[in-house]
């Protein structure tokens, strides 16, 4: 089978600091690994070199085992198999939540209007929004924003999705309304990658878990060796870190 | 005395001494004098409709028409500026300083009377094409900064969740980021829209013929005609009357901004 995510020997430096010194990471269709870690130790720069937001310094990252690192690659055709959600939503403010789940269906797909507003109605239902179709973002609150942005992302049919922090910049009252979502994709059988501090949440969705720190994948696995049972020091501090706070 | 007490007595004094300067020039002026040099009601009477008919017509015409030129100039120049190509951004700096260094009226100049010689080509349409090209070159200037402005005050997540859902970079730029910049930047292009408007008054170092008149021309060759300054009056008051509403929207506009932060 091929894997839907495979990163070899990443490496991405800002000028001379060195974030990711040498990231091999596999995800195969269907899986979700839930990637922890300290805050500035790399995980949303390798999340945001995978659908090539940031332009990776040496390393290769096949999507479905097409290289999104080619020079030739078309970039903008496989970011359409790879939905994103962002920490801080980034929702179109200028476009009602219609817009915001139509617009790319259109321009890039070249779906027509009938067809590109009936999944983004469909979507919107699937996220428990339905009745906020022509709202418009300002007039949501932060989960509702950030399930709008996920649904925004599903409308593309993407075959995999990337999650970036997406509960940290939500109110704790807000936060369980979009794992609720993001548990629904996992039970459809959707491949994801979600860089979190919801301990909760990976140990019961995920899969695997990938420890990060200082640019280096320090320890993966099922999140019951990782989180519960971790094998190196490093792990150990942060989690008792994230676990007493 | 304490610094309040003296702060007050600094700003009593100097409205005493403002009010002393506007009585006394009430006061001192010539009345009579003024009235007839400046406003006689049968010269401000003959001016009409032909002030607003064709005058303040063709001001409007020649400000819309550079405008527009302006505005499709500074879109380009904008975009080339936060261009990722270094050329294009050399380019579009090189434009922009040369344009806002020089006098709108040598832009002119050059446009009308230096282009047509060098190379043999004379921009069509008149006045109006001349000058309005002219114009529109030096607003593009000013407008493709105003432009680059908005466009980089728009957060860069915007941008970014447009490509990650699959859009190339002018798609992004077309549907997302630009409509944003351009709520941002429509106070101070109106702004930039009223400074045009009165730099049309430049033009008339085109020659302009009756019908090509714009508002200040048109009052120049009224005064020549009668040795009388009431044109100057009558042109005074309709500029203001075009520019004030203008300005008034700007200031409402703004405040809208200011509350909505
Ligand atoms: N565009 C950038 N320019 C310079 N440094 C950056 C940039 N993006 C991230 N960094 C740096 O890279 C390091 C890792 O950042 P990041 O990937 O955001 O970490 P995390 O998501 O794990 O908190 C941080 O030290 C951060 O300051
Ligand atoms: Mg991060």
């Amino acid at each position: 089978m091929i894997p839907a995510i495979e990163v070899l020997d990443l490496h991405k430096s800002f000028g001379p600091l060195e974030v990711l010194k040498g990231i091999d990471l596999r995800v195969m269709p269907r899986e979700v690994v839930c990637v922890i870690g300290p805050s500035g130790s790399g995980k949303s720069t390798l999340l945001r070199c995978i659908n090539l937001l940031e332009q990776p310094t040496s390393g290769r990252i096949l999507i479905e085992g097409d290289d999104i690192t080619d020079p030739d690659a078309d970039v903008d055709r496989l970011r359409t198999r790879i939905g994103m959600v962002f920490q801080q939503f980034n929702l179109f403010p200028h476009l009602d939540v219609l817009g915001n789940l139509t617009i790319a269906q259109r321009k890039v797909l070249r779906r027509s209007a009938d067809e590109a507003e009936e999944i983004g109605r469909a979507m919107l239902e699937r996220v428990g929004l339905g009745d906020k179709v022509h709202e418009y973002p300002s007039r949501l609150s932060g989960g509702q924003q950030q399930r709008v942005a996920i649904a925004r992302a599903l409308a593309m049919n993407p075959d995999m999705m990337l999650f970036d922090e997406p509960t940290s910049a939500l109110d704790p009252e807000l936060v369980g309304e979009v794992l609720d979502v993001m548990r629904d994709l996992v039970a459809d059988g959707m491949t994801m990658v979600v860089v979190t501090h919801e301990m909760g949440f990976a140990k019961e969705a995920a899969d695997r878990v990938v420890f990060m720190d200082e640019g280096v994948v320090v320890e993966e696995g099922p999140p019951a060796q990782v989180l519960e049972d971790p094998q190196t020091e490093r792990t150990r501090r942060f989690l008792r870190m994230v676990l007493h706070t | 005395m304490n610094r309040r007490r003296r702060q007050r007595l600094v700003r009593g004094t100097l409205y005493g001494l403002f009010i002393l300067a506007v009585v006394s020039a009430l006061v001192l002026a010539d009345w009579p004098a003024i009235a007839r040099a400046f406003a006689n009601p049968e010269l401000a009477r003959e001016m009409f409709p032909d002030v607003i008919t064709v005058a303040a017509r063709n001001t409007i015409l020649y400000t819309a028409l550079s405008f527009a030129f302006g505005l499709v100039g500074g879109l380009v120049l904008a975009l080339m500026k936060i261009s990722p190509i270094r050329p294009y951004r050399w380019m579009a700096v090189a434009y922009i300083e040369l344009f806002r260094g020089l006098p709108a009226l040598v832009t002119i100049m050059a446009v009308g009377f230096v282009v047509p010689i060098a190379f043999d080509i004379t921009v069509p349409g008149g006045v109006l094409g001349k000058g309005s090209v002219a114009l529109g070159i030096v607003a593009a200037a000013y407008m493709a900064e105003t432009i680059r402005a908005g466009i980089e005050a728009v957060p860069k997540g915007q941008m970014e969740a447009a490509r990650s859902l699959g859009m190339s970079y002018s798609q992004a730029m077309a549907s997302i980021v630009l409509p944003q910049a351009f709520r941002i930047v429509v106070p101070p292009l109106t702004n930039e829209f009223v400074l045009l408007l009165k730099d049309t008054s430049l033009l008339f170092v085109l020659g302009t013929t009756p019908l090509t008149k714009e508002l200040f021309k048109f009052g120049r060759d009224a005064m020549s005609q009668n040795f009388n300054g009431t044109p100057l009056t009558v042109i005074a008051l309709v500029y203001l009357a075009i520019t004030l509403p203008l300005t008034q929207l700007v200031a409402r506009m703004e405040r809208r901004t200011a509350h909505a932060r």
